[in-house]
């Protein structure tokens, strides 16, 4: 699952990034980079840390 | 085939009703039945006139606001600029983590049915990759989808409430007092919370043609929701009574276990939970949308943002909850009065500021 992750994270980058004009692409990049930090978080960091039980402790 | 970016009032409102199913599935009746007890089938009607009164409303304001304007322009119009963007940053986050526990939900439900050994990944991957293509595409083909996919949720939603109906026993739905309407009135917000959803995706309002005579179609819409909410609260606390009710996940889908005709149809569930994956896919889609509508109007973006939102709910989606228990308790904790508040108060007190300002 990591790995597909992040082969999938590349290929929207590419694909979605390549034809949008410079702030589109920073926009992509900087919510991208949010989502690829919380998968990195999850996927490799593991699933321990959960929201749910943050928020209602 | 050229694709129209606008689409009809009409094709809007199926969006709505199909993307509102999940959310209200949740509710109805187990939350209801928890909050007001036999009498809890009752509570969507009590949601009648708050849902009618916000219709009304937003009929109102959307006559008043420039062509092609959304929420997040009508937010930029009545706070100013600087305001408006940065509320508009908040409802693209909001959007996003309900995005993210939707598909979640999903998720939960349809492994825990169909394939209650496997792991969820794969189930993922192919719903984003839905979300991909049509977020890619004009909101019409979205609308298109949801045309068809509403007739068959409709047909399903019928059928087995028209068998469920021979099930229902009247002492599971009655008695019912005059001392159960402030139960019932407490009961009703959380049904108007989730259906307040609808009011997150008036981001997309700007692409709806007809805004300016739709008001009476709208109104009529909300009735028929009630009336349909209603009705599957009657069958499904008719069956299986206030205290089966609150212990299930899901009651709908419980009663299309129950769901029979002779030897020919039995155990329709999972075609019925497969099936609720097209609402899911419709209102993530909606969430989807809407956050990308917000950000854009946040930061003068009039660019596709669809795949950044899904590199971020797919690990939203898994970091949320550990069980499909943690992540109902975290739905009820922290998106029912999120709903109420972002949905309701904030969008009245910004169009009321937006009044007093003359806009």
């Amino acid at each position: 699952m990591k790995w597909v992750y992040v082969v999938l994270w590349a290929a929207l980058a590419v694909s979605e990034t390549r034809a949008a004009d410079r702030k589109q692409a920073a926009a992509w990049l900087i919510m991208g980079g949010v989502g690829l930090l919380l998968a990195v978080w999850c996927l490799w960091l593991g699933t321990d840390w959960r929201l749910a039980e943050a928020v209602l402790r | 085939m050229k694709e129209t970016s606008k689409i009809s009032l009409n094709e809007y409102l199926m969006l709505l009703s199909l993307g509102l199913m999940p959310p209200l599935l949740k509710l109805i009746p187990s939350q209801e039945a928890m909050l007001a007890g036999t009498a809890g089938w009752l509570a969507p009607l009590m949601a009648l006139g708050p849902v009618l009164a916000g219709i009304a409303l937003i009929a109102a304001v959307g006559k008043r606001l420039p062509e092609n304007a959304g929420l997040g322009e009508a937010f930029c119009l009545w706070l100013g600029e600087g305001a408006g963007r940065v509320l508009c940053v908040v409802y693209g986050v909001w959007l996003l983590m309900l995005a993210s526990i939707a598909l979640r939900f999903c998720a939960e439900r349809f492994t825990s049915t169909i394939y209650p050994e496997t792991g969820m990944g794969l189930f993922f991957l192919v719903i984003l990759g839905l979300e991909w293509y049509l977020g890619r595409r004009k909101l019409a083909v979205t609308a298109r989808a949801a045309q068809i996919f509403f007739y068959m949720m409709l047909t399903t939603l019928g059928v087995v409430l028209l068998l469920g109906i021979s099930s229902v026993k009247s002492y599971n739905i009655a008695p019912v007092w005059v001392e159960d309407v402030p139960k019932l009135v407490q009961a009703s917000v959380p049904l108007n919370g989730a259906m307040s959803v609808a009011v997150g995706w008036l981001f997309l309002f700007g692409e709806v043609t007809e805004r300016q005579k739709g008001g009476k179609r709208a109104l009529i819409w909300g009735v028929w929701m009630i009336l349909a909410m209603t009705a599957l609260g009657f069958v499904v606390m008719g069956v299986f009574g206030k205290a089966m009710v609150v212990r299930l996940q899901i009651p709908f889908f419980s009663l299309s276990k129950e769901v029979r005709i002779g030897s020919a149809v039995q155990r329709v569930e999972p075609l019925v939970v497969t099936m609720w994956v097209f609402a899911d896919v419709i209102s993530t889609a909606l969430l989807l949308r809407s956050a990308e509508r917000a950000f854009g109007c946040a930061f003068g973006l009039s660019g596709r943002l669809n795949g950044a939102l899904l590199a971020v709910v797919l690990p939203g989606a898994y970091l949320c909850a550990g069980s499909f228990f943690g992540l109902d308790r975290l739905y009820q904790a922290l998106f029912v009065p999120g709903e109420v508040v972002l949905f309701l108060a904030v969008p009245l007190v910004a169009a009321l500021l937006g009044r007093l300002r003359g806009k």
